[in-house]
């Protein structure tokens, strides 16, 4: 197999990954590739991503948009409702047992870098609001999904926008939609922002909907990026959008949520070149992204530690497991990730940070509680795992095996018993990598 | 034997991010020696406790018409037999606290708060938290700042899985130790194949990134056992079953086991009672009432009562008037508590006043930072003033 091209080329990695001469394309490649772009892989998913090909199954999962009925009947609950817990618990489900998880891992990716907390904003319907334009538009064009959060109530509330006034401006949005959302720090500058400000003033919310208080709006002339004239907020939003940063910054996020941490420059200059390519349509962007050689080369696997999501709902995928939504929250909040609560605006921090030794304790708690421990109320196929094997069940956490002396270890813990088996695999330190 | 302070160090040194939410690591042979030192266990009631229904002046005629449903009836409150202006009482569930009062345990501060104060949430613990009224850009907490002093060489533990408090941020890392019922679970004889295979599958060495998180896991997976083997410990009393209870068992074994911690913070949340308060506010002070008055006799029993202080405060109290949803809205003034083997038990300061308010609520009458300053300097042994930022007048509450 050719070793891949060093650092200076970078267009190779992202080409596509040629099945049987970049690599083999087996079940370890098609469960890496359900592990990314899904939660966990599920035996039945792994099968049909194999048949499948590393060029077309990326398009098949991207294609699969419908949740199908079961979130439909949970989505109006949480509404009625409209508790955090109840609207929490239909993302779970959601995550869980839907029929488009591409869609809501997507979701997550948006909803961590728009970043907006239910602890200010203080209303679940508005926050699922928002998480429903994520699974709506999150896979969709770029621009158009900016143009709509800087509508979305949960985050005009977030951001104290009701604050921005003719007058008495409120950078808060302005600084956030360039620092965060869509350029990164040192592609703009304070006056921009201050500009900024002020284009986006009377951008309102009032009874849970976006309004433009006109006797609110500065009308006069701006200065953003060097273009002059009567701006308003979305031309700003264009202008950003215009900026070669804002690809590069966007897609190199994708990258780092979906294949590994740190991309070099020159990478991500490539990865922004192809974001253009695509239109910054991020479905598209996905789709070639997952079918690349940088996607399957070794440096890419078993290279991003999980998120407590992949962690909880890819476990309970991979062995079909159904369980109680609110508590799959609730023991995801215990290990760092409470959905809809982000600790700031900055969203998560990913990596090492995910591990610490109460967050890794908190997964081997969940790890005892499906095996039997009771505080996580679920429903898993124990004659289906029992009849696999341990071995079995190792089959579908690591398709390629693991390590002799870690079998060993586990086989001697373990013996036959599927729970403890189970148990085993979530606490080993491999697992903390997808 | 105690744990060293270069070892508790070297165990803090190898958390990952530095976050504050590091479980406890190298708890060291947790023998049963008493160390002498002092401990301050503070229970912070989490929503704005309603002091009115706490410390009740079932006597007061303004008490009993501004709320029409929730006034306590003089016929069940638990009387306090003590001269005082006004007559007061506990609240009708909170007869384990009664009983370690009238055993001179209890130091009741009637009427704490601060000048202006504030109704949110956020900005009162805030505040509760950081020692400054002033100000609202101070990072470290009062007890934070306490852990600095260099002539002592004080460490905190937080139990508990709430959000690390503002209280214990400063230089110094303090840990949590958390995931409770999970460290119960694994104590019981039900965890025992689950240990076994967390050791197991940690015990072989793994090469790259993996190793890191092996060796991670490894160290707490070593930490747990010896956790698990100071809750494995015989308690000599029966703790009722709620959360604090958990809490505070928690912190009781390991203060009778030795560990060396100087704070232990822990929280009850639930007190925000806007709404049908009458049942959840009493469920509330129950198992506050209770699992002090279980901790007390953990440690009289383990002989550790008369240098163990408990702190029980909230972030403000709640209006005199109840509102249109059979609950309470958000005051000020209200009691704090300070319990110990060594307390000037009693009533301390003065019970606010009920006909003159500050905009429907309780002016307080005995500033908080005195209690602070009575805590650390009679259990820490630390200076006040550079803590707190001015000097504040200690109050008689322990022997």
């Amino acid at each position: 197999m050719p070793a891949t091209q060093a650092t200076n080329d970078t267009r190779p990695l992202l080409e596509p990954f040629r099945p049987g001469i970049d690599g083999p394309w087996n079940r370890e490649t098609a469960s890496h590739l359900a592990r990314r772009a899904t939660f966990g892989a599920p035996p039945a998913l792994v099968d049909a991503l194999l048949a499948q090909g590393p060029a077309e199954a990326p398009r098949r999962l991207l294609a699969a948009r419908d949740a199908g009925d079961g979130p439909r009947v949970v989505a109006e609950t949480a509404r009625r409702v409209g508790d955090l817990e109840t609207v929490q618990g239909w993302w779970g489900y959601r995550m869980l047992l839907g029929e488009a998880p591409v869609i809501d891992k997507l979701a997550l990716f948006w909803h961590g870098h728009f970043a907006t907390s239910e602890q200010k904003v203080d209303n679940a319907r508005l926050m699922m609001r928002q998480i429903e334009l994520f699974q709506e538009k999150g896979a969709g064009n770029f621009g158009e999904l900016l143009l709509e959060i800087a509508r979305d109530p949960a985050m005009l509330i977030w951001l104290d926008s009701n604050s921005n006034r003719r007058g008495t401006p409120n950078e808060n949005w302005a600084r956030e939609l360039m620092e965060l959302f869509s350029l990164g720090i040192g592609n703009y500058t304070e006056v921009d922002i201050k500009e900024a400000a002020r284009a986006f003033t009377g951008w309102h919310v009032r009874r849970g909907e976006y309004f433009f208080n006109r006797r609110a709006h500065d009308e006069s002339e701006k200065r953003v990026f060097e273009k002059a004239g009567v701006l308003g907020g979305d031309d700003v939003v264009a202008l950003c959008l215009g900026k070669p940063a804002c690809s590069e910054f966007i897609a190199g996020k994708l990258f780092e949520y979906y294949v590994r941490l740190g991309p070099h420059d020159a990478l991500r200059t490539e990865l922004g070149a192809l974001y253009d390519e695509c239109g910054k349509h991020t479905g598209e962007f996905l789709a070639r992204l997952w079918s690349s050689r940088v996607f399957y080369e070794s440096g890419s696997r078993r290279s991003l530690v999980s998120s407590p999501a992949d962690f909880v709902i890819g476990s309970l995928r991979t062995v079909g497991a159904r369980a109680n939504a609110q508590h799959v929250a609730k023991a995801m909040a215990t290990m760092g990730q409470d959905l809809l609560r982000p600790p700031s605006v900055k969203g998560w921090d990913a990596g090492m940070a995910w591990l610490d030794s109460n967050r890794l304790l908190a997964r081997f708690r969940f790890a005892a509680a499906i095996a039997g421990g009771g505080e996580v109320q679920c429903t898993v196929p124990w004659d289906e795992l029992d009849a696999e094997g341990v071995g079995g069940i190792v089959a579908r956490f690591f398709p390629d095996g693991l390590p002799h002396a870690v079998r060993a270890a586990l086989d001697g813990a373990v013996g036959n018993d599927s729970k403890l088996g189970l148990a085993g695999c979530l606490q080993l330190p491999e697992y903390q990598y997808i | 034997m105690r744990l060293s302070r270069r070892t508790f160090l070297q165990a803090a040194a190898l958390g990952i991010g530095a976050t504050p939410g590091v479980l406890l690591r190298a708890a060291e042979e947790l023998g049963a020696s008493t160390t002498g030192d002092q401990v301050l266990v503070v229970v912070q009631l989490s929503g704005g406790n309603d002091g009115l229904n706490t410390l009740v002046p079932y006597e007061s005629d303004e008490y009993q018409r501004s709320r029409p449903t929730l006034a306590l009836r003089s016929s069940d409150v638990l009387r306090i037999d003590q001269r005082a202006p006004i007559d007061v009482g506990f609240h009708p569930e909170m007869g384990a606290l009664r009983e370690l009062f009238d055993a001179g345990h209890v130091a009741v501060v009637q009427g704490i708060g601060y000048p202006n104060p504030s109704r949110s949430h956020f900005r009162s613990m805030d505040i509760w938290h950081t020692a400054r009224p002033d100000r609202e850009d101070i990072e470290k907490g009062w007890l934070g700042r306490a852990l600095e002093d260099p002539r002592r060489d004080l460490t905190a533990l937080q139990v508990g899985d709430d959000r690390f408090p503002l209280a214990l941020a400063g230089e110094k890392h303090v840990p949590s130790l958390q995931n409770l019922d999970f460290l119960d679970f694994l104590a019981s004889g039900r965890g025992k194949d689950m240990r076994r295979l967390m050791a197991a599958v940690h015990e072989p060495p793994r090469t790259g990134a993996v190793e890191r998180v092996r060796g991670l896991a490894r160290t707490t997976v070593d930490s747990l056992e010896k956790i698990i083997a100071v809750r494995e410990k015989d308690v000599p009393v029966e703790y009722p079953d709620s959360d604090l209870a958990q809490r505070l068992q928690w912190a009781g074994q390991m203060i009778a086991g030795g560990y060396p911690s100087r704070i232990f913070y822990l929280s009850q949340s639930g007190y925000d009672t806007h709404a049908q308060q009458r049942d959840s506010h009493a469920v509330l002070v129950r198992r506050l009432s209770e699992a002090i008055g279980a901790f007390h006799r953990h440690m009289e029993a383990t002989e550790c009562a008369r240098r163990v202080t408990v702190l029980v405060f909230s972030e403000f109290g709640r209006r005199l008037e109840e509102n249109g949803s059979l609950g309470t809205d958000h005051g000020c003034a209200a009691p704090a508590f300070v319990i110990s083997g060594r307390a000037r038990g009693g009533l301390h300061g003065e019970y606010p006043s009920l006909t003159k308010l500050d905009h429907g609520d309780l002016e307080y009458d005995v500033d908080f930072r005195r209690v602070y300053a009575t805590l650390l300097e009679r259990v820490l042994g630390v200076a006040a003033e550079p803590v707190l930022g001015g000097r504040f007048e200690p109050l008689d509450l322990l022997a």
